[in-house]
């Protein structure tokens, strides 16, 4: 298993220190691969570790958030692991070791998706691939591939666009570049 | 000047020819219909970034600059993806001999060229 230290706090960085900002003293980010699975760490050193209501805030927020804890353990300072629970292609987690900024929007791009065809109450299974093009052999990016189920191709088309619309909102310039949202019908 | 959205035409035409030479017709279809989408989608970001895609040192770059430069401008990241999806769909046309190319993947990638099409004329700036 190796440890990656992130260049800078990843997004859920940011938001865990404007809601607990003023609890924690200190916080701490790193990515965690081994082949197939990929986790993101964050620890927060605190002071007021003893507060269980910290603690709990913590992990309801997390949990609403992002992802289910596969621990929390609390030591002189707090650690929280959260992981993503999904195995992805080994080429995919390469990819996000090698590019951790988009660790959160591959997860926020997934999550908006998943919603968005659970409100339209549409069936579909869902992948995450290493995007290529045989033009440009050294191109390489995220690829979320959705297959739905039972419907038409033109109204595919039309979901296509509105989930785009609805996850570009989570994407930048830069991270738009390297995630690409894929559906077709089943 | 030629104009690209040619290419989506005729592989609508061909869609009800005849002919022996059935997958080929239908690679022949997903093939131009990706470069009709392509291309327009190429001039319109040519027409905002004129020097992006000169000198180029390897021509199929272009490609994935084009699908990129949309991307960028995080409005247009629903285009990026179509393209990208429908490239993925001409690769497998074009390159994979052992994979068979249905009438309805011919379909669908007229489909899609033709909404990648529409929405690049929609394209007010980038």
């Amino acid at each position: 298993m190796s440890v990656l230290e992130m260049p800078e706090p990843p997004r859920l960085g940011f938001d865990l220190e404007d809601k607990f900002g003023e609890s924690a003293d200190s916080a701490n980010y790193s990515v965690w691969t081994n082949d197939s699975r990929l986790t993101t760490c964050v620890r927060l050193h605190s002071e007021v570790n003893s507060r269980i209501s910290f603690t709990k805030e913590l992990l309801d927020f997390s949990v609403m958030h992002y992802f289910s804890f596969s621990s929390l353990q609390k030591w002189s300072t707090l650690h929280c692991e959260l992981n993503t629970e999904v195995s992805f292609p080994r080429e995919v987690s390469l990819y996000l070791t090698r590019n951790p900024d988009m660790f959160h929007p591959l997860s926020r791009v997934s999550q908006i998706v998943d919603d968005f065809l659970g409100e339209h109450k549409i069936e579909s299974t869902h992948s995450i691939l290493i995007g290529t093009d045989v033009e440009a052999p050294d191109w390489e990016s995220l690829v979320i591939r959705y297959a739905l189920k039972n419907v038409k191709h033109s109204e595919v088309l039309r979901l296509w666009n509105e989930a785009c619309e609805k996850a570009s909102k989570e994407l930048t310039s830069e991270t738009a570049k390297k995630l690409f949202l894929l559906f077709d019908a089943d | 000047m030629f104009n690209p959205v040619d290419f989506h035409a005729l592989s609508k035409e061909i869609l009800t020819h005849a002919t022996t030479y059935e997958e080929a017709l239908r690679r022949t279809q997903i093939s131009r219909c990706y470069y009709a989408a392509h291309l327009v989608a190429r001039e319109k970001v040519r027409r905002y970034y004129p020097s992006l895609l000169m000198d180029l040192k390897r021509l199929g770059d272009e490609h994935f600059l084009v699908r990129e430069k949309l991307a960028a401008s995080v409005i247009h990241w629903g285009i990026s993806s179509m393209l990208l999806g429908l490239n993925q769909r001409r690769a497998k046309a074009d390159y994979n001999l052992n994979a068979v190319v249905t009438k309805a993947e011919a379909e669908k990638a007229i489909e899609e060229s033709e909404a990648i099409i529409a929405q690049v004329a929609n394209i007010k700036s980038l």
